[in-house]
C-alpha cells in the first residue's frame, strides 16, 4: 500500500513535469542560429576571426533585442568541404537551428548551401565569394561581393587607378582565388589591361621562389595577388627578395590582421580591395573596432567584420519573424539599411550586396583606406 | 632565370636532403621508414622559436639546444616505440613510428595553437646581385650550414670508430654483433645524429620561410620518404643527390611550365621515372649484389 502510494507520486510529480514544463521553457527557449568556421587548420586564424565577429554580434543582438533571445551554436568545419557537409547536417537535424550563417571560406559555403535550401533553412555566407553559392536556391543570402565582382573591382584598381597595362596574377586554386581570377581575367581586356602572367598555387606551398622567378621574365607592371594570408605572405616577401618592385593588389583575403604580422616589412603598400574600412567614422564601425580590440586583444579585418553583419541581419530578421525558418527568409529579404560595418545592408533581388568597395593600403603594418570604388562606379 | 630557378632548387633541395639523411640513416640500420622524423623536424623548428624568440638565447645556441634535446628525443624514440618491436614484423614499427607522430603533433597543436607562429631572425635580410642572379645573405647561410653539416657527418661515418660501426651494423648487423659491436648504442647513437639533422633542418626551414606549424612535419616526411626510395634505400651519399636533384626539377618544372599539378606530385613522378630507369635507386644496389 505504502509502496503503491510512493509510485503514485512519482507518477504523478513527473506527469506534473512533463505537463509544465514545456510551457515555462518554451518562453524562454532561445532562437538558434547555426555558425560554422574553420577554427582549426590551415585557415584557423581566419576562423577565429569569423567566430569573434558573430560573438559581439550577438552580444549586440541582445542588447537591442533582450526580449528576443538568440543563441549561436558553433562548430568547426576546419576549412574543409567533407566536414562542412556532415556540420551542417547536424546543426540542421541534431541542434535544430532556425538560421544558419557561414564564417567560412567558399568550398565549405558551397556545399553547405544545397543541405540548407533542402531542409528550406535561411543561410547568410558572410564572406564566400563563389558565384554559385547563392544561385543554389532562394533561402541563400550573402554579404559580400561575388568573386567576378572582386575580379573585376582588382583589374579596374590596377588599371584605371594605378595605371598598369601588363598584369601578373598570382591565384589560389581553390574556389575563392579561382572565382576572383576568373572574374579579373574577363573584366581586363575591357579595361585595357593585358594579362602577361597567371599562376595558381595550392595552399600548402612554401616555396613561392619558381612562380615569381618566372613571373619576373614575364615584366608585369602590377601583380594582382589573389590568395588568403599565409602564402599571400610568403610571396610578397619572396617579391622583395627577388626585387620585384611593382604594385601589389589583392582581394580581402589579404584583409586579416595575421597578413602583415606574417609578411613583416614585405606588406608595406600593397593594396587591399575590400568590404572593411577601419576609417570609416561611423559609430557602428568605431564601437565594433574598440569593444573587439578590447575584448579579444587583436585588431578585427573583413573576415571579423563580415561575419558581425551576418550574424546581426540574421538576428534582425529574427527579432521581426521568430524561430519560423520561411518567415526568417521573408524577413530577411525584406530587409533594409541595416546598419551594418560594411554599409547600409539590403539585400538585392540576386540576395547579394550593393554597397561601395574599399581601397587599403598598408602603411606601416596597418590598414588605411586610400579609395573607394562605388558600384555604380564598376558597372557603368 | 635558368641559373635562378637552379639556386633556388639546390637551396630547397638541400633542405630536403638534410630532412631526409636522418630517415636514410634509420632506414639503413633498421630497416624501417621512420614516419615520428617529421615530428622531431617539427619540434626542431618549435625549440629554436622557444629559445631564440621567446627565451632571448642567441641563435646559435638556439639552434645547438633543440639539436641537443631533439638527438635525446630520438634516442627516447627508439627505446620506447622501435625497441621493443625489433622483432616482429616490419609493419608495426612503422605503426608505431606513425603513431609517435600524430602524438607529438597534437602535443603542439595543444600547446601552441593550431596556427603558423612567425619566426623572425634579428639577421637583415641583404640582396647580393652576381650579374643577373640575386641572392640573399640568409640563403648563403642555408647552403653553407647545410653543406657543413652534411660534410661533418660524413667524417663521422668514414673515419670515425662509431662511424665504421654504423656501417657495419646496416651492412649485416647480426655479425657485428659477433664482432663485439653494441649494436642497442649503435642504434642510439644512429638516432641521436638523425635526429640532430632533422632538428637543424626544422630549424632551417623555419628561418628560410618565417613560421612554424604543428603539421610542418608532413610534408618534409612525404618529400622524405621520396628522396630515401629515390637515392636508393639507405645509401646516405644517394639520399643527398637524391635531395638536390628532386629540390631542382622542382624548380625548373614549376619556373617552366604551368603544370595543373599540386607541386607535391612532382617528388612522387620523378620518383616513378627514375624507378622506372633505375629500379633501386640512384645510388642503390640490387640486394645481394
Amino acid at each position: 500500500m505504502r509502496r503503491a502510494a510512493i509510485i503514485l507520486t512519482i507518477i504523478a510529480m513527473v506527469g506534473a513535469y512533463l505537463f509544465l514544463s514545456p510551457a515555462v521553457t518554451r518562453s524562454a527557449e532561445p532562437v538558434k542560429i547555426g555558425f560554422f568556421a574553420p577554427l582549426s587548420g590551415f585557415a584557423a586564424e581566419d576562423g577565429i576571426s569569423a567566430r569573434r565577429g558573430g560573438e559581439l554580434a550577438l552580444e549586440k543582438l541582445k542588447k537591442t533585442f533582450p526580449d528576443k533571445p538568440m543563441e549561436l551554436v558553433v562548430y568547426d568545419d576546419q576549412g574543409d568541404h567533407k566536414q562542412a557537409t556532415s556540420i551542417v547536417r547536424k546543426l540542421i537535424t541534431y541542434d535544430k537551428v532556425s538560421a544558419l550563417v557561414s564564417g567560412s571560406y567558399s568550398g565549405p559555403t558551397k556545399v553547405a548551401s544545397p543541405i540548407a535550401q533542402e531542409f528550406k533553412i535561411p543561410l547568410i555566407s558572410a564572406y564566400a565569394v563563389h558565384p554559385e553559392i547563392t544561385k543554389t536556391g532562394e533561402y541563400i543570402f550573402r554579404l559580400i561581393y561575388t568573386g567576378d565582382v572582386k575580379g573585376k573591382a582588382l583589374a579596374y584598381y590596377a588599371t584605371k587607378k594605378l595605371g598598369a597595362k601588363k598584369l601578373a596574377m598570382l591565384y589560389w586554386e581553390a574556389e575563392y582565388g579561382a572565382s576572383i581570377a576568373d572574374g579579373a581575367k574577363q573584366a581586363a581586356p575591357g579595361l585595357g589591361g593585358d594579362i602577361v602572367f597567371s599562376r595558381s598555387f595550392s595552399a600548402r606551398e612554401k616555396d613561392f621562389g619558381p612562380h615569381i622567378i618566372a613571373l619576373k621574365e614575364a615584366k608585369p607592371e602590377a601583380l594582382l595577388l589573389i590568395s588568403i594570408y599565409g602564402p599571400g605572405a610568403a610571396i610578397v616577401r619572396k617579391l622583395k627578395e627577388l626585387d620585384v618592385n611593382i604594385p601589389v593588389v589583392a582581394p580581402d583575403g589579404l584583409d586579416a590582421s595575421k597578413f602583415p604580422a606574417l609578411a613583416g616589412p614585405a606588406s608595406e603598400g600593397v593594396y587591399v580591395v575590400t568590404n572593411f574600412s577601419r576609417d570609416d567614422k561611423r559609430p557602428v564601425v568605431q564601437s565594433f573596432i574598440n569593444e573587439y580590440k578590447e575584448k579579444y586583444k587583436a585588431d578585427p579585418d573583413m573576415v571579423a567584420s563580415s561575419s558581425y553583419d551576418a550574424v546581426v541581419m540574421m538576428g534582425e530578421a529574427i527579432a521581426k519573424a521568430g524561430a519560423e525558418p520561411s518567415a526568417i527568409r521573408s524577413a530577411l529579404a525584406k530587409l533594409k539599411d541595416v546598419e551594418g560595418l560594411s554599409g547600409k545592408l539590403t539585400f538585392t533581388e540576386a540576395r547579394e550586396v550593393s554597397f561601395d568597395i574599399t581601397v587599403n593600403r598598408i602603411t606601416g603594418a596597418a590598414y588605411k583606406q586610400v579609395d573607394k570604388i562605388t558600384y555604380g562606379e564598376l558597372f557603368k | 632565370m635558368f641559373i635562378q630557378q637552379v639556386l633556388n632548387g639546390l637551396i630547397i633541395g638541400s633542405l630536403y636532403a638534410l630532412i631526409a639523411l636522418g630517415m636514410t640513416m634509420i632506414y639503413g640500420i633498421l630497416k624501417v621508414l621512420h614516419f615520428a622524423h617529421g615530428a622531431v623536424y617539427m619540434l626542431g623548428g618549435y625549440g629554436a622559436l622557444l629559445f631564440y624568440i621567446y627565451m632571448g638565447v642567441p641563435l646559435p645556441l638556439a639552434i645547438a639546444i633543440a639539436m641537443a634535446l631533439c638527438a635525446l628525443l630520438g634516442i627516447g624514440m627508439e627505446i620506447i616505440a622501435y625497441r621493443p618491436l625489433r622483432l616482429s614484423s616490419r609493419l608495426s614499427p612503422l605503426i608505431a613510428g606513425i603513431a609517435v607522430y600524430y602524438i607529438l603533433e597534437d602535443v603542439v597543436r595543444h600547446i601552441w595553437g593550431p596556427f603558423a607562429r612567425p619566426l623572425e631572425i634579428a639577421m637583415k635580410t641583404e640582396v647580393y646581385r652576381l650579374g643577373s642572379v640575386l641572392l640573399t645573405n640568409v640563403q648563403l647561410m642555408l647552403l653553407g650550414l647545410t653543406f657543413l653539416l652534411i660534410f661533418l657527418l660524413h667524417l663521422i661515418i668514414s673515419r670515425t670508430k662509431a662511424g665504421m660501426a654504423m656501417q657495419a651494423v646496416s651492412q649485416d648487423s647480426d655479425m657485428a654483433a659477433i664482432q663485439g659491436v653494441n649494436i642497442n648504442r649503435i642504434i642510439s647513437l644512429n638516432f641521436a645524429i638523425g635526429s640532430a639533422m632533422a632538428a637543424m633542418a626544422g630549424v632551417l626551414v623555419a628561418i628560410y620561410f618565417h613560421e612554424v606549424f604543428p603539421s610542418m612535419g608532413e610534408k618534409a616526411i612525404e618529400k622524405g620518404f621520396a628522396i630515401v626510395v629515390l637515392g636508393g634505400m639507405g645509401s646516405v651519399p644517394g639520399s643527398i643527390i637524391a635531395g638536390v636533384v628532386l629540390g631542382i626539377a622542382e624548380s625548373l618544372l614549376i619556373g617552366y611550365f604551368d603544370i595543373p599539378l599540386a607541386r607535391d606530385a612532382m617528388a612522387f613522378i620523378l620518383l616513378i621515372i627514375i624507378l622506372l630507369v633505375r629500379p633501386y635507386g640512384i645510388l642503390g644496389e640490387q640486394a645481394g649484389s
